[in-house]
């Protein structure tokens, strides 16, 4: 070891209360810079892990591909893996000739891929193999037990269509599982094999669908693996019509790209943080390291040396500090992303978060990442670096002469003061605050920013209620509503219009529901799709939007939520006219909405679109279970204006002591309905309570470290203050100040800093956070309607700020006397 | 003549067997009221020690300090603060001025922290005996050394103590300096009928007291 090195170790150990500290704020920063990208990273590698083992895998399909691309395509690197899929035949129903039951031959991948799973038995391998559903063989005027054989008539798919009848003997080898849907609609299809397929058809004519996964897709976000497929497609000659995208899966392992920027942006924050506190300990320390710095240069040592010097004591308080904060944060990372699985709310993803919290417990995914380790590692250590940069400089320049003559003096920037006529402790602080201005506002600056950034969180916080947010998302006790979604070109079956062809939810479904034990009441919503050329999507098509109906009672409630306009508006009566909810302008300012105004709509009536005007008629401001979207009319005037039975959802209303019990035989109605969700005023409230307490849990725990940042640097502010005043309140001591009046004057200071930080905290904060709870009402986030000052936070934030202070000042008087009045008038 | 200031078998010792040193070894001296007593000795001697004994800054192993007839150490911590800032201004090599605050602030200082009210006409007199009434609200790094020790003993002098304890006041100053320092120290301690008890290794300056006491290895030889 060399001599920098043992000198650079020596002062270490000196410096020992001034390392502890700077050595807390590095753990504290590699803590963070820890468990923030951990719990991140592992978040999402156990969500892709479980969207991986519930989503067929693949990233998208193409259709109607010849013999000779596919084989092209297999020996593209584009591609991950590729699936598989021929429909050569259909069989042929007698008595059904519109039944459409295709015979499809999947290879391995294909599979794979598409995570199918036979009830029973095994896939076809053979020419005269054959899988089916029971339902299929039902359907034939079929039976048979796997082994058995069965005469299945079919025709094969050519290029010119379907070809002729023929009858071939199949053993059969498994059941696949049959869906209610394909029952009821009389959707089936069989399994053969590829075998099958050679046999009946010439390699030419033989039509496959790709499966495929992109090869390098990891990390990629899904607008830019959607081009790639369809450039690639392109290439291979696939029409665009015949490029299917698997949005289900796709949209589950999407990652946002503002998820990277955020994380981004919080670790700048931390790093800071981080240097800030670092900086400033060192940067105030390093007043009463002058002398020892000159000493060692006017004994020969050069800028380099002294700049080493500095940087190896630093470095080895990283070396004690950063591995603890990197354990502490791996472990807090991992811990705070089990909660996250454990406790995720009850919501239409719930599979997703069992198959989360399943991958988690069979421990299929690494936790401890190194990748992780080393990010943590790297910017902590620049944190460290970054902060020692401006230290080692001015380490460097102390020269021999200057650190001789070197007499703690205030630099000679100020050469008078009006000063008082006569002198006590009070005037004493506030002479002392007064001397390094900077240094006492960047203590009350960042103690006070985290105190404002506490209680805006807090306000927003203590203005969510799980009540509220329950009451926006169901009316009443239970929502019984269709389940359709838009533009999915492998289930055009969910779209609303063809829901609504036969819709489930018939006179004799409410009846159903009437007849339980303890329903009171049964409330109708209607509703129709809608697009409006007023206002664009963002990629310029018209705005999709609906129109909901309200029933008379629902009405009356409206009544008390309009802010512009009148309900009795006859236009209302006649279907001419509308209500528009108050977050339609917010989202689209620059459209007229405003009463009086006209809505132009083309609404869906079963396969045609309408063009409508509407007038606005008035403007509302109401729970989303009331007026159901941004555009409402009576229930009665909509369906009216249309042929399609609108009926859209139940709002249903239970006796309080028959809630659970009626709302389970409800769920067993809905359960038997494939294309009916429903939803539960009490599971909205659990899943409000759930976000509210992540967003707690989250905010405060974030917010507590930062409140631990900020402490370090008061405690820091405060001890260098004194230490580098040391020999100057000894001599105060010797010419007559009493101890007691030595505590009261470091607790004055203190209680300036805890003034300014309450100040600003309790505020500033207070003002911040109605300004964020009135934008927060404004934009509808976690429905926020209602103000509701954090009194319990305030007092708690008032009473730790104290405290802190009074547990400084106590601390370093203690520290003071530990060293006698000759010592320190000495030194 | 009854003295002001005394101490009786005096005993200080740092450290214990072969690096024991013997600050101060059974010393007992007496000052008289008005006196202006020189403590002279080599560096090492024990003379820093005596001073900060006599004006209650440290404790002693044994012995007594008695000022007024009392024995100052009889008193607590707090009590000794109160005592010290009432009865005794200190004087120190290195003027030990406030930085922060200004010439007239410096001076007033332990008028304040004793809660009394300052008395102008006495302050303004003595600064006017010093010659820095042009400087009044001068920072003391504006100051020159003679400067400064010249604000340190208007500070030992403003509270009326009884006794001026100076430690090697002129020991940073130059020859001329010192000269004009120390006349203005000897002038206003007559003035004010206070007792002065000095350390020094300087001759000549030695030379102005009414008395020498001479100290080696913690003991009075003179």
């Amino acid at each position: 070891m060399n001599i920098i090195t043992t000198t650079a170790l020596s002062n270490f150990r000196r410096n020992k209360s001034r390392n502890v500290l700077i050595g807390f704020a590095i753990g504290l920063t590699a803590l963070l810079l820890t468990a923030v990208p951990t719990f991140l990273f592992d978040f999402m590698s156990v969500q892709f892990q479980a969207v991986g083992n519930v989503y067929p895998t693949f990233h998208g399909m193409y259709r109607d591909v010849g013999y000779d691309v596919v084989k092209e395509m297999k020996e593209d690197e584009a591609f991950e893996e590729i699936g598989l899929r021929e429909d050569p035949a259909y069989m042929y129903c007698e008595g059904d000739e519109d039944a459409v039951i295709p015979m499809v031959a999947v290879d391995d991948a294909a599979i794979r891929l598409n995570k199918q799973k036979l009830v029973e038995g095994r896939f076809p391998e053979k020419a005269d193999e054959i899988a089916v559903t029971k339902g299929l063989l039902e359907a034939m005027g079929l039976s048979g037990e796997i082994g058995d054989r069965i005469d299945v008539p079919f025709q094969p798919v050519t290029n010119e269509g379907r070809g002729l009848l023929q009858t071939k003997g199949f053993i059969i080898t498994g059941f696949a599982e049959e869906t209610e849907q394909s029952k009821e609609k009389g959707i089936y299809a069989a399994h053969v094999s590829s075998d099958f397929a050679g046999e009946i058809l010439e390699a030419q004519q033989r039509l496959y669908r790709v499966y495929f996964r992109l090869a390098g897709a990891q990390g990629k976000i899904t607008d830019v693996l959607e081009q790639e497929m369809a450039d690639i497609g392109e290439s291979y000659g696939v029409q665009k019509s015949n490029i299917v995208n698997n949005g289900e899966y796709l949209m589950a392992t999407y990652v946002d790209p503002a998820l990277y920027t955020g994380a981004v942006l919080v670790m700048a924050v931390i790093m800071i943080a981080g240097i800030l506190t670092i900086y400033s300990i060192y940067y105030v320390s390093m007043l009463d390291k002058v002398q020892e710095y000159g000493r060692l240069r006017a004994i020969g040592a050069t800028k380099r040396q002294i700049r080493k010097l500095v940087f190896r004591e630093g470095f080895a308080v990283y070396t004690m500090a950063a591995p603890a904060g990197i354990l502490l944060g791996l472990g807090i990372g991992i811990f705070t992303t089990y909660l996250m699985i454990q406790s995720a709310p009850g919501s239409a993803e719930n599979f997703l978060v069992e198959a989360m919290a399943d991958v988690w417990s069979k421990g299929e995914v690494a936790l401890v990442k190194w990748q992780v380790i080393a990010l943590a590692v790297a910017v902590s250590f620049a944190t460290v670096y970054l902060s020692l940069l401006r230290p080692m400089q001015v380490a460097g320049k102390i020269s021999a002469i200057e650190a001789i003559r070197f007499h703690n003096d205030e630099k000679a920037k100020k050469k008078q003061r009006a000063g008082y006529d006569e002198i006590n402790t009070t005037k004493l602080t506030v002479v002392n605050l007064g001397r390094n201005k900077k240094r006492t506002l960047v203590t009350i600056f960042s103690l006070g920013a985290t105190g404002i950034l506490f209680m805006v969180v807090a306000t927003v916080i203590s203005c969510m209620n799980p009540d509220v947010m329950a009451d926006e998302a169901v009316r009443g006790d239970v929502t019984v509503t269709i389940d359709s979604w838009e533009g999915d070109e492998m289930h055009p079956e969910r779209s609303l219009k063809n829901i609504q062809k036969n819709n489930p939810m018939t006179e004799a479904f409410r009846e159903q529901i009437a007849s339980i034990d303890g329903v009171e009441k049964i409330e109708t919503v209607n509703y129709a799709r809608a697009e409006t050329s007023d206002a664009k999507e963002e990629d310029g098509r018209p705005l999709q939007v609906g129109i909901s109906g309200i029933s008379d009672e629902g009405m009356e409630e409206l009544e008390q939520y309009v802010t512009e306009g009148s309900l009795d508006d006859p236009a209302l009566a006649d279907g001419t006219g509308i209500i528009v909810d108050g977050a339609y302008g917010r989202n689209f300012p620059e459209v007229g909405h405003e009463v009086g105004g006209i809505i132009h709509m083309r609404v869906e009536d079963g396969e045609d679109m309408i063009e409508k005007e509407f007038k606005v008629a008035a403007v509302v401001n109401a729970p989303n279970s009331l007026v159901g979207g941004w555009f409402s009319m009576g229930n009665d005037v909509l369906q009216h204006m249309y042929r399609a039975n609108l009926t859209d959802s139940f709002n249903v209303w239970i006796k309080e002591d028959k809630v659970q019990e009626a709302t389970e035989e409800i769920r067993s109605l809905v359960d038997t309905q494939e294309l009916l969700e429903m939803s539960t005023w009490e599971e909205e409230y659990d899943s409000g309570l759930t976000l509210i307490g992540y967003m707690m849990y989250g905010c405060y725990g974030m917010l507590f470290v930062f409140g631990l940042i900020g402490i370090l640097n008061l405690v820091n502010t405060m001890i260098n203050s004194v230490h580098v005043r040391y020999r100057e309140i000894g001599m105060m001591q010797a010419i007559g100040m009493s101890g007691q009046q030595t505590f009261r004057m470091l607790q004055m200071e203190g209680l300036f800093y805890t003034a300014g930080t309450l100040i600003m905290s309790l505020g500033i904060g207070s003002i911040a956070g109605y300004g964020t709870f009135l934008w927060a009402k404004k934009e509808q986030i976690m429905s926020i309607k209602f103000y509701h000052y954090p009194v319990l936070p305030a007092v708690i934030l008032a009473i730790t700020v104290l405290l802190v202070q009074l547990l400084v000042a106590y601390l370093v008087n203690k520290n003071l006397k530990k060293q006698s009045l000759i010592e320190r008038i000495r030194l | 003549m009854k003295s002001i200031l005394e101490t009786v078998d005096l005993v200080k010792y740092y450290g214990d067997g072969d690096s024991q040193v013997r600050a101060i070894d059974h010393t007992s001296i007496a000052v008289q009221h008005g006196e202006f007593v020189a403590v002279v000795g080599r560096s090492g001697s024990g003379k820093s020690t005596l001073l900060h004994m006599l004006g209650g800054l440290d404790r002693p192993d044994s012995g007594k300090v008695i000022i007024g007839g009392n024995d100052i150490f009889l008193l607590k911590d707090e009590q000794l603060a109160v005592f010290r800032r009432r009865k005794i201004g200190f004087i120190f090599q290195d003027y030990n001025l406030i930085p922060a605050l200004n010439v007239w602030e410096n001076i007033v200082l332990p008028i304040g922290l004793d809660g009394k009210r300052v008395d102008q006409k006495f302050v303004i007199e003595i600064i006017e005996n010093i010659g820095l009434m042009d400087k009044l609200k001068a920072l003391p790094n504006m100051l020159s050394g003679g400067q400064k020790q010249r604000v340190a003993i208007a500070r030992a002098l403003a509270s009326r103590p009884a006794i001026i304890l100076a430690d090697e006041p002129t020991g940073n100053l130059d020859s001329k300096t010192e000269m004009e320092v120390m006349s203005t120290l000897k002038t206003c301690v007559n003035k004010y009928g206070q007792t002065l008890v000095m350390i020094t290794h300087d001759e000549t300056i030695a030379q102005m007291a009414d008395r020498v006491i001479i100290i080696e290895d913690g003991k009075v030889v003179r």
